[in-house]
Parts: C-alpha cells; sequence; structure tokens
C-alpha cells in the first residue's frame, strides 16, 4: 500500500428516501475533504445525478475556467433513485465537468458500482478538484466511514490491471470483491484528451472485475491531469430497501413486472441480455445512423460483418 | 434430487399445505408467505411450487442462487441483493417475495407440506440425476 497521505473519520449518513443527505468535497491538490450538506433546494430544483454534478461544478468554476485548471471538477452522483436495486439501469454514475474536447461542461454516464456504493457509503455527490503532485488514489469505506488520500505512483497506471489489484486490495475475501467499486482511466488519457474513465464492477460469475465506461468528454484527461489514478469505493450490506424507498411495494411490484417483461419479450425484441447495445448494428446501418470511417458515412456494406449474429455465433460463450 | 410432487387429481384445494408453509417458514398464516400456491382452475386443483430447473441460478448477477448437495435449488440471503430478477425470470412463477422480506423465496423440497396435506395429494419425489 503507498503512503498515506491523508485520513478523515465521518459517521455515515442513514438514507432517506433516495438521499444521503451529504456530499463529499475532495480536494487532490491540497488534500482536503470536507463534508457539505445536500439541501432541500438542490432536490427540488436540481433532482437527478446530472443535476447534483452541475450545481457543484457551477460553484466551482469561473467563466475563466479551463479543463486544465485546479478548480476544474470531476462530479459525480448517482441521483436520488441509484441503487435500487429491483430496477436494472439504477447502477448508473453521473460525471460531469469542463471538457478538454469542447471546453464546455459536459455530462458523460456509465454502470459499475461505483454511484450506489458511494451514495450507500454516505455521499450522494462527489467532487473531485485541485491536481495532485503525483500520483493518488482515493478511498472510501462505507461500512467504516473512513477516507483516505494514498500515493499512488507504484500502483499499475491501465485500468486492467489497477481494477484487478485494488479490487483484492481492498476485499477481504472473495465474497467481498462484490462490495468494491474502482474508477480509473488509463495511460492512453495521459496523452488524448478524449480518454475516458472506467467504473468497475465485479462478476462473481466471471471471477473477475469487468468495467463500464464513462466514455464522452474526455472525462479521462481530465483524471489524469490532476494525478489521480483511482477512486475507490466499499460498501457492504445492499437490499432492495437501502435506498429507504417511500412505497417499498410499488417498488417491487413494478420491478418484477420490469423483469418478466424482459424474461418473456428480450429474446423476441432487442436480446439485449444476449448481447448488448451491438443489437442496433443492423438497424444503424440501414438507417444511416452507423458512425463509419470516422464518422464520414452512416453505414458501410461491410456492416454485415459485424452483424449480432457474428457476435453470438463466433465469440460469445 | 429431491423435487415437490403435486398429485393434481387427488387434491381437494384445501390449502393445509400453503398453512404449513408460510406457518414453517415465516410463522404467518399467510398464503402469500407460502412457497406453494394452490390454484383452482373450474375446480381442478393446480399447484404451483419450483421445479427445481434452475433457471434463477443462471440469471442472478449476485450469484446467490446455488444448488445443493440435494440437488434443491437454495437462496443465499447473505449475497441477495433484492433485484426480484429471479421472480421475474421464473418460467414457472414459483420464485415469491412479500414486502415484508427483504429476498425471495421459494420451495426447497423440505416435504413439512407433505406431512400436512390430508389427502395424500404430495410427495418429495427423490431421483439421482
Amino acid at each position: 500500500m503507498g503512503r498515506i497521505l491523508k485520513e478523515y473519520n465521518y459517521t455515515p449518513a442513514k438514507i432517506h428516501r433516495g438521499y444521503a443527505g451529504k456530499s463529499l468535497y475532495i480536494n487532490v491538490g491540497d488534500l482536503r475533504i470536507e463534508e457539505k450538506e445536500v439541501t432541500e433546494f438542490m432536490k427540488e430544483k436540481f433532482v437527478g445525478g446530472k443535476g447534483f454534478d452541475l450545481w457543484y461544478l457551477w460553484q466551482a468554476v469561473t467563466s475563466q475556467t479551463r479543463w486544465d485548471s485546479p478548480e476544474n471538477e470531476i462530479v459525480i452522483s448517482s441521483g436520488p433513485l441509484g441503487g435500487i436495486t429491483q430496477y436494472s439501469g439504477t447502477g448508473k454514475s453521473l460525471v460531469c465537468a469542463i471538457s478538454p474536447l469542447t471546453d464546455i461542461p459536459i455530462d458523460s454516464n456509465a454502470g459499475g458500482y461505483f454511484g450506489p456504493l458511494l451514495k450507500f457509503a454516505g455521499w450522494d455527490a462527489l467532487e473531485v478538484q485541485g491536481k495532485a503532485e503525483k500520483d493518488v488514489l482515493v478511498f472510501i469505506d462505507g461500512n467504516k466511514g473512513y477516507i483516505c488520500i494514498e500515493d499512488a505512483q507504484d500502483l499499475p497506471e491501465d485500468t486492467h490491471l489497477l481494477g484487478e489489484e485494488l479490487t483484492s486490495r481492498y476485499a477481504l475475501d472473495e465474497k467481498d470483491k462484490v462490495n468494491i467499486s474502482v474508477v480509473s482511466s488509463g495511460s492512453a488519457a495521459n496523452h488524448i484528451l478524449y480518454g475516458m474513465l472506467n467504473f468497475s464492477f465485479y462478476d462473481p460469475r466471471r471471477k473477475t472485475v469487468r468495467y463500464k465506461q464513462a466514455a464522452r468528454g474526455g472525462l479521462g484527461r481530465i483524471f489524469r491531469d490532476k494525478r489521480v489514478k483511482a477512486l475507490v469505493v466499499k460498501y457492504k450490506g445492499i437490499k432492495g430497501d437501502t435506498t429507504d424507498p417511500a412505497d417499498v411495494a410499488a417498488l417491487n411490484r413494478i420491478g418484477v413486472k420490469y423483469h418478466k417483461e424482459m424474461h418473456d419479450l428480450d429474446d423476441k425484441q432487442n436480446a439485449m441480455r444476449k448481447i448488448g447495445t451491438a443489437n442496433t448494428i443492423m438497424v444503424m446501418n440501414k438507417y444511416d445512423l452507423l458512425p463509419t470511417r470516422n464518422f464520414q458515412t452512416g453505414g458501410d456494406p461491410d456492416a454485415y460483418k459485424i452483424a449480432p449474429e457474428v457476435f453470438i455465433n463466433q465469440y460469445l460463450t | 434430487m429431491k423435487l415437490l410432487h403435486h398429485y393434481q387429481e387427488i387434491c381437494t384445494g384445501c390449502r393445509a399445505c400453503e398453512v404449513a408453509c408460510s406457518n414453517a417458514y415465516f410463522k404467518t398464516d399467510d398464503r402469500n408467505k407460502s412457497a406453494i400456491r394452490i390454484f383452482n382452475n373450474d375446480n381442478t386443483f393446480h399447484a404451483v411450487k419450483c421445479t427445481q430447473c434452475g433457471e434463477c441460478i443462471n440469471m442472478c448477477t449476485a450469484h446467490a442462487i446455488y444448488r445443493d448437495k440435494n440437488g434443491v435449488v437454495r437462496i443465499d440471503k447473505k449475497l441477495c441483493v433484492g433485484c426480484l430478477g429471479c421472480v421475474g425470470f421464473c418460467s414457472e412463477m414459483a420464485m415469491f417475495y412479500s414486502d415484508d422480506l427483504t429476498e425471495p423465496f421459494k420451495c426447497i423440497a423440505c416435504g413439512i407440506c407433505v406431512k400436512a396435506c390430508p389427502e395424500g395429494a404430495l410427495e418429495i419425489l427423490v431421483s439421482k440425476a
């Protein structure tokens, strides 16, 4: 483990109606860790992960702020619906920052477990501001109420190595790995403006760490410019009522209906469970929407070679 | 493999099995907490209960459902996150949930209902497969 640069202990907030009621501010430059209250005003006016992200980003920056200014912030939030286990898709984390590609605020989002685990750890949003001198990682333990900023110079840089290493490091055993999520970028993001962020989750069936991408806007470039190597959150104890919903019966009823529809219809419709969004390839090709030749054309006569059936028959096991 | 079998032609629809099941596992006389449910189709009684097919094992992303050494499909409550995906994905509609509980429940072929059935319409079948 790297040298601990800063530690912070807190009492994890109890979730009430989808909100922890607090957000976390971390400055990796001057090693400040602070708590902020999530106000009723924020919930009313800026509801949702992206809303909270933009609210905090607006407070953080000025009209002079560029993507590589220290005050540019990467803000991550899952919103009040994040972490409802009955609805697949509520694992999303929304991310905002000022983009190196467009020089204006952008948003991107990813699956993985980070957003919900962050909330259950007591934080509705995480702001990462400042620039570290050397590579650092941030670790949040939502059960113990402990946060630290660590020197991360000795850690691998690329996600496929980093995610595995950090998941193993912070898990007590194999079963504990599902309780950990890592946000990381990779060495390419040191050089290219469109570097992205990877959000991990542990797949106990494949016994490996998998990743979802917040790919838009060059968030990974900002992450690496801040010399952040990884953000890690850990929380154990998720159930269907951890978000403290107002009406768990309605949530269960609609959740089951939703799963039943997927079970009955998905194979006949989009086959999302088999092939994911690759099911759209031939439709996009037909309607001139398939980005080809670096977006110069919207389709290609050879598109059939990457049709969903090719993946299903030749690559999926 | 252990499997609960229901003899439709013998069943009178008294629902003693539902009462026995919910009492045994949830200490309540509530058919919504029974892992066997009897339905009346024109005076023919049809039982919904787990066939131990294991379709739910594959769909559980939390890896909380497994087959035990008797071939019975079981839920590890510690690993279950209560998504209820298995409830929606059960082709037999035999994975049940209750809003009072944080995990779903199912028939584990324990045989309590077999003893409770006054007509002998239920039996635990044991096969080697």
